[in-house]
């Protein structure tokens, strides 16, 4: 009788701590702090900086832009009840200047550089296969983070305003800092080298997102409006051999994301050797920010004319 | 005599003479309930008056009447001062103070006063939505519970902003808001009000609009002048008055932001020191704005109220005593003319006390009457004044 009732109430202690456990653990959870953001690169240093304590909300579709993603009311509702809102600014997701969002936690990443900010003067509307909106890179031109000095700033500004709301995390995002800005460096400092042995000749580039990466690293990029994915018709080769009899001697031409197999025989049959420098707008299938960023570096150290 | 004896024949004889009865019963109700009624009311305007005050640490405004200031914010009455800058609003924000609400209540949607201001506003006053969701976007708004009850209106309708003046053609531009959700209700104007984001009572101000794209061919007939990329429209451009999904990226700001209007801006401290801090910004006649304590101009608003409703009570006191007076005056007039009644109780064997008795049974079942009316009057008074002060404030 004494063991079936120590039994039992061994059973229900048992049952009742794991379901009291549960219970402390759904509080935590449903307490744990949330950062919304609206590109890749910025979830990327929000996860470096906080993903221990943090839930990164990056709602943007995997095949779209996210400078051209249009987020939906229910995504917006959610962005409202996070913790921090971090912009990319620079006119980047302009959605957000009609959105109602929290003015205390939204923190534009750009601001500390606003004033070096590359302002397009051509606005062509276009579209892209995967992402029907017919938009245009007119106004201010918006991969900040591709100037891997600026990325850092980027990066620090969010340091700061997630130190400010979470002051007891304060040291440890301090310290995840220091190491992105390390990483941040490095690629500055790599890039920078990489495309010196390019002897700073002029690129043509698939699509206008290079503006930051063009001055950081003293490249002449000469942009297009294609797509890797698009058909390449009379009109757009018409456009290119325009730029090529503009420009005569480019041998490189740069894609933002792999194009298709097609078009590499077509534009080497045209002079042109193809690489992918990929702006990491959004989140990539394999990897992360840091790796896409290398992979880029790779491929344009492969380009230099002291391996080839 | 006994005891029911003696309340039968009051009745009895209350019953024989209703208007008489009545007369009195509603004369000293009156008189009872009128200087209750100013006691009730002031007392009640003043506790609803300090409570939403309270709630309102300190407010950022242009200069001018601070009592002007804090009724514009806190009860959305018309507003008489110039506006402030946006640039203001963003100034505080940028010192941290604490938690900064802009408030602009200049535009109405018939009679509800709209609110341009940011999400900080719900949490600050405790509303959350009831019905529906919160605002995501320009041209949304949500409502106050009672103007919801009031208009049927529920999420999904469209409310639209009047015009300041019919004829002012070329003033405010009415916009059709999309009414998102419903608040729950505070008992507080916030009840009786639209909120929305400030940049829609910008849109509502002319300052930020959409229009028919202008390098579309369609809108050929719209475009006055065309210089590279750069194209100038005419008075004909199709403007949009109402934000939907088709249109909203067409929707742009024009001019400098930071000179944007706004009323006010609420500032919650986040300690004391950040108070004192954020007032002594805001001291020096250098300063562009003032930085007022709502609950010290509400103390003087009420404080001049007490003094008013003290002069009234005495009126109504010396009222009351010759209503009283009256009243006695009818009580002895009619115990004389039953005078013979009372000779005939007596006959058959009532005593002195019993008729006595008989009398003043009479007088307090018109006295107590009196009073029990006069007690429900305001006690109906006072759970009317708080809708009743947001009234007569506008």
């Amino acid at each position: 009788m004494n063991t079936r009732f120590l039994l039992a109430t061994c059973t229900l202690s048992f049952l009742f701590s794991c379901g009291a456990k549960r219970k402390s653990t759904e509080i935590e959870s449903a307490h744990k702090p949330t950062i919304a953001v609206v590109n890749y690169p910025l979830a990327y240093f929000a996860e470096r900086l906080a993903g221990e304590f943090a839930t990164i909300i990056f709602d943007a579709p995997s095949d779209l832009d996210p400078a051209f993603w249009e987020p939906t009311d229910e995504q917006i509702v959610r962005m409202q009840q996070a913790d921090l809102i971090l912009l990319n600014g620079a006119n980047y997701a302009q959605w957000a200047a009609t959105a109602s969002l929290p003015f205390e936690s939204t923190v534009d990443t750009s601001s500390s550089f606003e004033k070096s900010f590359i302002t397009i003067e051509s606005a062509i509307k276009h579209t892209h296969l995967k992402e029907g909106a017919e938009h245009s890179h007119g106004g201010t031109a918006f991969t900040t983070w591709m100037d891997f000095r600026q990325a850092g700033m980027q990066a620090t500004t969010i340091a700061t305003a997630i130190g400010a709301d979470f002051p007891d995390q304060k040291d440890a995002v301090m310290k995840n800092l220091a190491a992105l800005l390390t990483d941040l460096k490095e690629l500055h400092t790599v890039t920078a080298k990489v495309v010196s042995n390019l002897n700073h000749a002029p690129v043509i580039a698939s699509h206008p997102s290079y503006q930051y990466w063009e001055r950081a690293y003293r490249l002449e990029i000469l942009s297009l409006l294609w797509d890797s994915e698009m058909e390449l018709g009379t009109e757009a080769i018409a456009d290119l051999k325009k730029v090529q009899e503009a420009n005569p001697g480019v041998k490189y031409f740069i894609w933002d994301s792999e194009p298709l197999p097609a078009h590499l025989e077509k534009l080497k049959t045209m002079g042109l050797t193809c690489v992918v420098v990929s702006s990491c707008s959004n989140r990539p299938a394999s990897g992360d920010f840091l790796s896409v960023m290398r992979a880029n570096i790779e491929a344009l150290a492969k380009l230099s004319p002291e391996r080839s | 005599m006994r005891a029911g004896g003696i309340a039968y024949l009051s009745w009895k004889h209350l019953s024989y003479r209703p208007l008489r009865t009545l007369t009195l019963v509603a004369a000293i109700a009156l008189t009872i309930y009128l200087p209750l009624a100013l006691y009730v009311f002031t007392s009640e305007s003043t506790r609803i008056l300090q409570e939403r005050a309270r709630s309102t640490p300190l407010l950022l405004g242009p200069k001018g009447s601070s009592l002007d200031l804090t009724l514009n914010a806190l009860y959305f009455t018309s507003q008489e001062l110039p506006s402030l800058k946006h640039l203001a609003y963003t100034k505080l924000a940028k010192e941290r103070f604490g938690t900064t609400i802009p408030i602009h209540a200049r535009f109405h949607a018939k009679e509800a006063p709209i609110i341009g201001t940011s999400l900080a506003y719900f949490d600050a006053r405790t509303l959350p939505v009831a019905e529906g969701r919160m605002i995501t976007r320009l041209g949304d708004c949500v409502i106050g519970a009672r103007l919801a009850r009031r208009n049927d209106l529920h999420p999904g309708d469209r409310i639209t902003s009047s015009p300041e003046n019919v004829f002012d053609l070329a003033g405010v531009y009415p916009l059709r808001m999309r009414i998102t959700g419903i608040l729950a209700a505070n008992h507080t104007p916030d009840d009786d009000a639209v909120f929305a984001d400030l940049k829609t009572t910008w849109v509502i101000e002319g300052l930020a609009h959409g229009h028919q794209d202008l390098a579309n061919p369609t809108a050929a007939d719209a475009v006055r002048k065309r210089e590279g990329n750069s194209i100038q429209a005419n008075a004909s451009v199709v403007e949009f008055n109402e934000v939907t999904e088709n249109n909203i990226a067409s929707f742009h700001f024009h001019g400098d932001p930071e000179h944007y209007p706004l009323s006010s801006v609420i500032l919650i401290p986040k300690d004391k020191k950040s108070r004192a801090l954020a007032l002594g910004a805001y001291q020096g006649p250098s300063s562009s704005g003032q930085l007022v304590i709502p609950l010290d101009a509400v103390t003087q608003l009420t404080e001049t109220l007490f003094a008013t409703s003290k002069m009234t009570f005495a009126a109504f006191l010396l009222l009351g005593l010759t209503a009283f007076a009256l009243a006695a005056l009818v009580f002895l007039l009619s115990f004389r003319l039953r005078e013979r009644e009372m000779q005939t109780y007596a006959k058959i064997g009532a005593r002195t006390a019993s008729l006595v008795m008989l009398k003043s049974t009479e007088v307090a079942i018109v006295l107590i009457s009196g009073i029990v009316l006069a007690l429900l009057s305001a006690a109906i008074t006072k759970s009317f004044s708080a809708g009743l002060l947001p009234q007569l404030l506008n």
